[in-house]
């Protein structure tokens, strides 16, 4: 290590200081308030007690509320995952192989919800499954009885699922990219049916991407707020509305920061399960 | 290989689960009725001229404009540097990956965090509070795109510009500027985008002397009573349409993805 | 001594890549640095150009210590591997660079590029873009572009690599022309050993950093110095032999060659193209049994290996006359060469 290489290291962070000085403002000195603010305890009538304690964590732990609440989000989660990806997988594979004029354009599509907020999202499923909306209108029209598909749990699970579907295509597609065409032809070449080619040769190759992508969903949804929110009608309990309940309307902050680092470490574990387990399976 | 009938049914199936609510919205927007009734009664535009003469949520568009702005510039000049040291390896890998750190968490999280933060020393509801907000999740997408960019193109060319008598000002003058420039209007595109629709974080920062066009977004959908919100969501992402638009026309978006590669 | 390297070395890490590398050339010499990759021939290029800091040594040119100057004032002309010509600029802009960065005036600057394009024979694609040429042409431009500051050494990052072989080919001879004509001093990095010694006046074959071997390509190719470049430069017959008495004993044969030490062990190389197909009563110093295992004809050669009690060897024979045409798979034949073309290496 010469005169030379440690001029270039200074004036490396040097650079990169702005915007690093930026992270620690914004971010980390945010993040470590958090992580103090759940060391509080809040009194019997709501008022915050400046302490050094785990009891806020030891409350949260002891209310069989929130493991309820966390076994509704997982598998909340996991269907919203799961369906996302059986119903953008078709879609990827679709859009990776066809050699129509309009591929950019359908690909453009399947992405572009991404650029529309959440907030509007789910202004049209109101308008689609609300009891005055689409289908209900469609059932009514035909003398079937109306179905409840919002401030309920279906509804957000539907929400969701349209949510993070975008994310699993792109995550498909990038997947799809890395495959070898070559390898169905050359099941073609040795008497294997386009079907038969497709689940012993190509399906499988696409696992890890399937996996990544249901990993994706799998995190996006545990997070969401929005659709939960808006379309739970206050009936539907996840992590992150707690979260926000706790933060905003009972204000008590030491819950809302524990509750917060909890699904941050819950976060954590699941990555950690998902990645052991797809080095089990990967070949 | 080309596509079976099973494949391109299913495709259709997830397109139409996909779009639909966008195309509901698109068309609850220009609904007379007063209701979130689909199919819509009739057809007005009655709801974007409600939408024009309410103040309250011109100065929501207002201040997402003017935010979106400033959180943009300030992400450009922090971001641009740090891109530079990164993609030229002046400092160690993993600086890339903590400037992505927001992007892995939830953005309930770091709005939770930032309000704990800010609120005792009176920054909630306040310009700074809510550029610093934006920054957070803004920032990241700024460094990985810079990063990018210039990776792909400038290294040797600026070893090539040395090579031919250019002094390290000058190279970066005549070579890594103009050619990292495709890669900043990128960037810079982006950060607008995510800083206008920014909702969740802002959601926590906003107060009733300042709020953003997201939450203003938000709040009327929780209570939900007429298609001026479908117009407004409308609206939101025309502006986002417009943008992405107009950068392509000014700069051309194939050949700056064409660059990045 | 035009150019001269003095003991560069150069570590990433725990990684010696330039270890204590020193050589010296005249003005006008075309050396090439040749070596498999990893070498540490690409970064003792750079450290010639100032584009890596060696951590010892130095590098002279015209006798002026370069080492301590960064690249923008050594005054040499470097051909990248990827050509790095600027997209944003037209032909005659990426040529014309280096003249603004001297501060030329605008007219002299674009008669001084259209000159240099003229001379690598693209006058007429000044205004274009550099997309808009092909990767023989764009390697052109790079040439001209080093070439119009009039560099005292002139530097080659494996230029040719990204080209398909005829064109390659082409652009040898064109370059080593230009190079003759302007008498400037370059060196030249290739790991193909073909190319190397058809360009090059002098070869410096290279390998995990050290120099191996240093010599003009003649001498490389017939004489190599050590076992990795018998190996790294053209074919070879190889045999483990013990030594006795000045003599190589391998599989029951004896082999002579003109100065084998008296004993140990050692590799025997020996040039395909050294051994001939004997006839029956004719004689050689060293002589093998053995019967073709495989014939490949490749024009002008027809290589022909063939196995004996010692193993595998390949033979050149000539396509000039019509001995090859008669040879078959599974004849048997004697093979022969002299003493003087035994090559041995301590093992």
């Amino acid at each position: 290590m010469n005169g030379a290489t440690s001029t270039r290291r200074l004036s490396g962070w040097l650079l990169a200081a702005p915007a690093l000085g930026l992270l620690a403002l914004a971010f980390l000195w945010p993040m470590l308030t958090l992580a103090r603010m759940s060391l509080n305890e809040t009194s019997d009538t709501g008022a915050m007690i400046e302490a050094w304690s785990l009891s806020t964590y030891a409350r949260l732990a002891a209310d069989s509320f929130n493991w309820r609440l966390t076994l509704d989000s997982l598998s909340l989660s996991a269907f919203a995952a799961t369906t996302a990806v059986i119903l953008g997988y078709p879609m990827a594979l679709f859009l990776f192989r066809t050699r129509s004029r309009f591929r950019t354009l359908l690909t453009i599509m399947a992405v572009a919800p991404l650029l529309v907020s959440g907030t509007a999202r789910v202004i049209g499923w109101l308008a689609i499954l609300g009891d005055h909306g689409l289908i209900n209108s469609v059932l009514i029209s035909v003398g079937l009885p109306t179905v409840p598909l919002i401030n309920n749990l279906a509804g957000v699970r539907i929400g969701l699922t349209e949510s993070v579907m975008p994310y699993t295509i792109l995550a498909l597609l990038a997947g799809f990219g890395r495959l070898d065409a070559r390898l169905e032809e050359a099941a073609a070449t040795l008497g294997a049916r386009p079907m038969r080619a497709f689940w012993r040769v190509t399906f499988p190759l696409t696992i890890p991407a399937v996996s990544a992508g249901w990993l994706l969903a799998f995190a996006l949804s545990i997070s969401a707020f929005i659709t939960p929110h808006l379309m739970g009608g206050g009936r539907v309990f996840v992590l992150a509305t707690e979260i926000y309940d706790a933060a905003t309307q009972t204000l008590d902050w030491p819950a809302a920061a524990a509750l917060s680092i909890y699904a941050l470490v819950l976060l954590l574990i699941l990555m950690a399960a998902h990645a052991a387990v797809t080095r089990r399976l990967t070949p | 290989m080309s596509t079976g009938p099973v494949v391109r049914l299913m495709a259709v199936c997830g397109y139409l689960v996909l779009l639909s609510p966008l195309a509901v919205v698109a068309l609850l927007s220009v609904s007379s009725g007063a209701f979130l009734t689909f199919p819509p009664p009739g057809f007005s535009l009655r709801w974007f001229t409600a939408l024009a003469g309410n103040a309250d949520i011109l100065s929501a568009a207002r201040n997402s404009a003017v935010l979106a702005v400033l959180v943009t510039l300030i992400a450009l000049l922090a971001g641009f540097p740090a891109a530079t040291a990164i993609a030229r390896e002046r400092v160690p890998g993993w600086v890339v990956l903590l400037l992505s750190a927001p992007l892995l968490l939830p953005t309930l999280v770091i709005g939770l965090a930032l309000l704990m933060t800010l609120q005792p020393y009176g920054l909630v509801a306040t310009w700074p509070g809510l550029v610093l907000a934006h920054i957070v999740v803004v920032l990241p997408f700024v460094v990985r795109v810079m990063v990018s960019a210039l990776q792909a193109l400038t290294a040797d060319m600026e070893e090539a510009a040395a090579t031919l008598g250019a002094a390290p000002l000058r190279a970066f003058l005549r070579i890594t500027l103009p050619l990292a420039m495709p890669g900043v209007l990128a960037a810079a595109t982006l950060a607008f985008l995510v800083s206008f629709d920014e909702t969740v974080i802002s959601l926590f920062l906003v107060g009733p002397r300042l709020t953003t066009l997201p939450v203003a977004l938000f709040h009327y959908t929780e209570s939900r009573t007429d298609p001026l919100v479908a117009a407004l969501a409308v609206s939101l992402v025309a502006i986002s349409i417009g943008v992405i638009a107009l950068v392509d026309r000014l700069v051309g978006f194939t050949r700056t993805v064409g660059h990045v590669e | 001594m035009h150019l001269e390297l003095d003991g560069l070395t150069r570590s990433y890490g725990p990684t010696t890549v330039v270890d204590d590398v020193s050589l010296a050339i005249e003005k006008g010499c075309f050396l090439a640095l040749l070596g498999p990759s990893g070498c540490g021939k690409t970064t003792t290029l750079r450290m010639i150009a100032g584009l890596e800091r060696p951590d010892a040594g130095r590098v002279l040119v015209g006798g002026e210590d370069i080492t301590a100057l960064p690249p923008y004032r050594r005054g040499l002309g470097v051909v990248f591997q990827s050509y790095a010509l600027f997209p944003h600029m037209s032909v005659i802009g990426n040529i014309g660079f280096g003249l603004e960065m001297q501060g030329v005036a605008r007219t002299e600057r674009q008669r001084r590029a259209q000159a240099a394009l003229e001379l690598v024979g693209l006058g007429a694609h000044a205004g274009k873009r550099v997309r808009q040429l092909s990767g023989g042409q764009q390697q052109r431009v790079a040439l001209a572009r080093a070439l119009t500051i009039e560099p005292r050494v002139l530097l080659l990052d494996e230029p040719l690599s990204a080209l398909d072989a005829k064109l390659r080919e082409e652009l040898r001879a064109e370059m080593r022309q230009i190079q003759r004509r302007a008498g400037i001093t370059a060196v030249f990095v290739t790991h193909d050993q073909a190319e190397a010694l058809a360009m090059a006046d002098l070869v410096a074959v290279m390998n995990a950093g050290r120099i191996e071997q240093l010599g003009t390509p003649e001498t490389v190719f017939e004489r190599p110095s050590t076992a990795f470049v018998a190996r790294f430069v053209g074919r070879s017959a190889r045999f483990e032999a013990r030594l006795q008495d000045g003599r190589a004993h391998v599989a029951g044969t004896t082999l002579r060659g003109d100065g084998l030490p008296s004993g140990g062990r050692a590799d025997i190389y020996v040039r395909p193209h050294r051994i001939r197909l004997l006839s029956r009563d004719a004689s050689e110093d060293n002589v093998l049994d053995g019967s073709i295992a495989s014939l490949d004809y490749t024009g002008e050669v027809m290589q022909v290996t063939v196995e004996t009690g010692a193993g595998r060897v390949p033979v050149d024979v000539g396509t000039f006359d019509n001995a090859w045409r008669s040879l078959r798979v599974g004849q048997n034949v004697r093979l022969g060469w002299r003493a003087a073309d035994t090559l041995s290496f301590p093992l």
